[in-house]
């Protein structure tokens, strides 16, 4: 399995440059490609956890504090799961929404693009080669909002890319400080380097906080989030899904995570910092997005605020490391962590429904639609199962992810915080209720009576995220999953700088 | 002092990303940031010039990073022994610039260390520039689109989009 | 656009050989002396801007289509990463350079996998620049999305 690690970031961007070449003639060719290549990255992502494996891969042959390393651990091995999935359902629902559009070539080029840097980035050990899979990530996502070329579209993706641009800058910054200090660009041996050094000194402070600001400019948390409304909507609905499913958890809460515990150590003030940004973005969040009128704007500010759980469950982690309280950090890092992977289904799921819907009414105001309920029966079915995941009704996914948060928060004495947890989530209902009361029921205007679903690959990829928004919750349920997904992700987090230990061997 | 005025540079490029209403100004404001962080990384591998001897000097003659006559050493059949007519101009280490210790471990010499820049900083500037070039031309082709448009760049005039 | 005057248009006929020498001398010598792949490519891609800028558009678009030059893009980073690839297969790993044991230390055909990945690099970088460049020239009619690097 460590043999094939490369395989991750090799294959999808060899096919993206492939796909080009078949030119307008073979687009059903393109499409078949990509979806090969999505599903063999799906099945290594499944061996990959699934064996469990652990280690690093030397490119070139080349030796850890020379060459680039790829690691995998437990961390990795779940996000590259929860990217692969993701991707798969995304990559199915293009095969039929992308025919409105043109060059869908290009689309599926830049969409395995994106798919090869988000690997890159979970897999790199090398801080610096984080940074250019995270550009090369951000990169692609730029073009995809801006893929349809209108009004709209244009303006969502300067907005992105601007505010995109000044936290990437943030963060080359910071990769220099960092080299200037310790003189190593491995994420293992600079953390050996801080440890020996005993803690941070000013410098490195400056530039823990600019990995902050720039890994909170990707994830779109609160202060840092105006960009995330604008760009998710104007994206195409697979590309929503791509960009709120998994490209903020990506390039900010793995590779923020990734700093803050496993390079730069926590520290009481970085975990309540973290612990704040997340409060903020839920509670921002939610509040913005009842107010929307805009189905797809609506979700996207709801990304913010369940983006707040994940940053929150984790935050309060790094809080509690530090406290000594190791049991409880480790609950509320698998509550961030298993609401990260749930986030990343259910919210897909719900930005391809939001996708069939506009495919079939033509429009994303909610005032417009009305009683579709009839006419998309399997798109209400799965857009019910979503909702009631992301509000946290008992048997659905979301509702255990919230429940072990609130459990941590609430073992850890800090009451409020639960309250404000089940506080959103109510707001969430407020939300979800919102969309299906204007979408699904009420009259159909006359405008839709032709309003029509749309069978084959689209239904299937809903499905598929449905059945997994309905099983996810036997992941903490069935003794034996947790322990060989969830577990060794939160192990990652919660061992600190074992990271460096476990890169660089017991010898170094 | 430098990094102060590299700071400076790049406060500048975020003040003009923050605060101009032109497109292009913006576009331009994020290049200049780019640009002071990548000669923050270049000053980052700059080593100040030390006092030479002549014959150190003579050795070095050609460019600070001049490898001195002769192949390099990184050769594990050992059949390299033809010196070298010229010297050569390429930044590689030569064998002159090796030393072995009293305990017969093999390290590049003091007089190498001293007179070469950091060549990483160098090779992580060459890809952030790669990088900010694909970004550029996205944004240009962008801010151009956005110019067809609606003929104008002003951004007060253009968005419809609320945050 | 017509293009320049007799003038430029004679020079840079001549000198556009020059420049391509220039630029591929530039990728071949990468692993010898300062330069690369990416600074060659740049110097390839320069040519063909001056050709643009001396004889207009129509021109260069004779001599070099749109379609040629972005199937020469997809080709150079499908080569790049092939020989990467084939490290693994005939190395140990991703990029091991198994042809390191070729050639004579500080000659052409020396470093193994270098030069090649310097030639794949040369003529991406110079397919894609010039695309770029020439796609943002056109814009106003053409309206084929770009590509970034």
């Amino acid at each position: 399995m460590i043999g094939l690690l490369p395989a991750f970031v090799v294959i999808p961007l060899i096919a993206a440059f492939i796909l080009p070449l078949f030119g307008k003639k073979g687009k059903d060719a393109a499409t078949i490609l990509a979806n090969a290549v999505i599903l063999l990255l799906l099945v290594l992502a499944v061996v990959a956890v699934y064996s469990g494996k652990q280690g690093i891969y030397e490119i070139g042959d080349w030796s850890i504090p020379l060459g680039i390393n790829l690691v995998l651990d437990g961390l990795s091995a779940l996000m590259l799961l929860a990217i692969a999935t993701v991707a798969t359902a995304a990559m199915l629902f293009s095969a039929r929404y992308m025919e409105q559009y043109t060059a869908k070539a290009k689309y599926l080029s830049l969409f395995l693009l994106m798919v090869a840097g988000m690997n890159g980035v979970v897999l790199s050990g090398d801080i610096f080669n984080l940074f250019v899979f995270l550009e090369i990530a951000s990169l692609a996502s730029y073009a995809l909002v801006g893929f349809g070329c209108g009004h709209e579209e244009l303006e969502a993706s300067f907005k992105y890319m601007v505010l995109g641009s000044v936290g990437s800058i943030f963060i080359l910054f910071s990769v220099g400080l960092v080299y200037g200090h310790t003189g190593t660009l491995n994420m293992a041996y600079i953390s050996q380097t801080i440890q020996n050094n005993g803690g941070l000194n000013a410098g490195l402070t400056f530039a823990l906080a600019l990995f902050i600001v720039g890994f909170g400019l990707k994830a779109a948390l609160v202060p840092f989030h105006a960009w995330l409304p604008d760009a998710h909507p104007s994206a195409p609905a697979p590309i929503s899904a791509m960009l709120s499913g998994i490209l903020i958890k990506t390039l900010g809460v793995y590779a923020l995570s990734r700093v803050v515990f496993n390079i730069f150590g926590v520290s009481q003030a970085t975990g309540w910092l973290i612990i704040v940004l997340g409060l903020i973005s839920m509670i921002i969040g939610a509040f913005l997005a009842i107010g929307q009128e805009d189905l797809k704007r609506l979700m996207a500010y709801s990304s913010i605020s369940q983006i707040g759980y994940v940053v929150l469950g984790i935050g309060l982690g790094a809080a509690l490391i530090q406290k000594g309280e190791d049991k409880l950090a480790s609950l509320a890092i698998l509550g961030g962590l298993f609401h990260l992977v749930n986030h990343a289904v259910y919210k897909s799921l719900l930005f391809l429904n939001s996708g069939s819907i506009e495919m079939a009414t033509g429009t994303r105001r909610l005032e417009q639609m009305g009683g579709l309920a009839a006419k998309l029966p399997y798109t209400r079915a799965t857009c019910a199962v979503a909702s009631a995941s992301i509000v946290g009704i008992p048997p659905f996914s979301g509702f255990w992810s919230k429940l072990i948060l609130i459990i941590a928060a609430i073992l850890a004495g800090y009451y409020w915080i639960a309250a404000i947890i089940v506080f959103v989530s109510l707001c969430t209902l407020i939300m979800y209720l919102k969309v299906h009361r204007y979408v699904f029921l009420g009259q159909l205007p006359e405008k839709l009576q032709n309003a029509r679903e749309n069978k084959g690959t689209m239904l299937f990829a809903m499905a598929f995220l449905a059945c997994l928004c309905i099983l996810m919750g036997l992941l903490v349920i069935i003794p034996g999953l947790k322990e060989a997904v969830l577990d060794p992700a939160v192990k990652v987090l919660t061992g600190g700088f074992e990271y460096s230990r476990f890169v660089i061997g017991p010898g170094g | 002092m430098p990094y102060a005025l590299c700071f400076l540079l790049f406060m500048i490029g975020l003040y003009c990303a923050v605060v101009k209403k032109n497109m292009v100004k913006i576009v331009i404001g994020i290049m200049v940031m780019e640009y002071a962080v990548n000669l923050f990384l270049i000053m980052l591998g700059y080593q100040a010039p030390v006092q030479l001897t002549k014959s150190e000097k003579q050795l070095l003659s050609t460019t600070p990073i001049a490898a001195g006559q002769g192949p390099v050493v990184s050769d594990e059949t050992g059949q390299t022994e033809e010196k070298l007519s010229v010297p050569s101009v390429a930044p590689i280490l030569s064998r002159e610039d090796l030393i072995e210790d009293e305990n017969g471990q093999v390290k590049i010499s003091q007089l190498f260390r001293m007179t070469t820049v950091d060549p990483l900083p160098q090779a992580l500037v060459l890809t952030a520039i790669v990088i900010s070039l694909g970004s550029l031309a996205l944004m240009i082709s962008i801010c151009i689109r956005t110019y067809e448009k609606y003929g104008t760049f002003d951004i007060t005039e253009i968005r419809r989009l609320k945050g | 656009m017509k293009g320049m005057t007799v003038i430029v248009k004679t020079i840079s006929s001549w000198v556009k050989v020059l420049i391509i020498l220039f630029g591929i001398y530039i990728i071949l010598f990468g692993h010898l002396t300062p330069g690369g792949g990416f600074a060659g490519g740049v110097i390839l891609a320069s040519s063909y801007v001056m050709l643009m800028l001396a004889f207009g558009r129509e021109f260069v678009q004779k001599d070099l289509p749109l379609s040629l030059d972005s199937k020469l893009d997809c080709l150079g980073a499908v080569a790049f990463a092939m020989i990467a690839v084939l490290g693994y297969v005939f190395g140990k790993s991703f990029f091991d350079n198994f042809l390191s044991q070729f050639g004579r230390h500080l000659r052409l055909i020396s470093s193994g996998t270098i030069p090649l990945s310097n030639i794949a690099i040369g003529l991406k970088v110079g397919a894609s620049l010039f695309l770029v460049i020439f796609i943002l020239s056109t814009f106003r009619r053409d309206s084929s999305d770009d590509k970034q690097e």
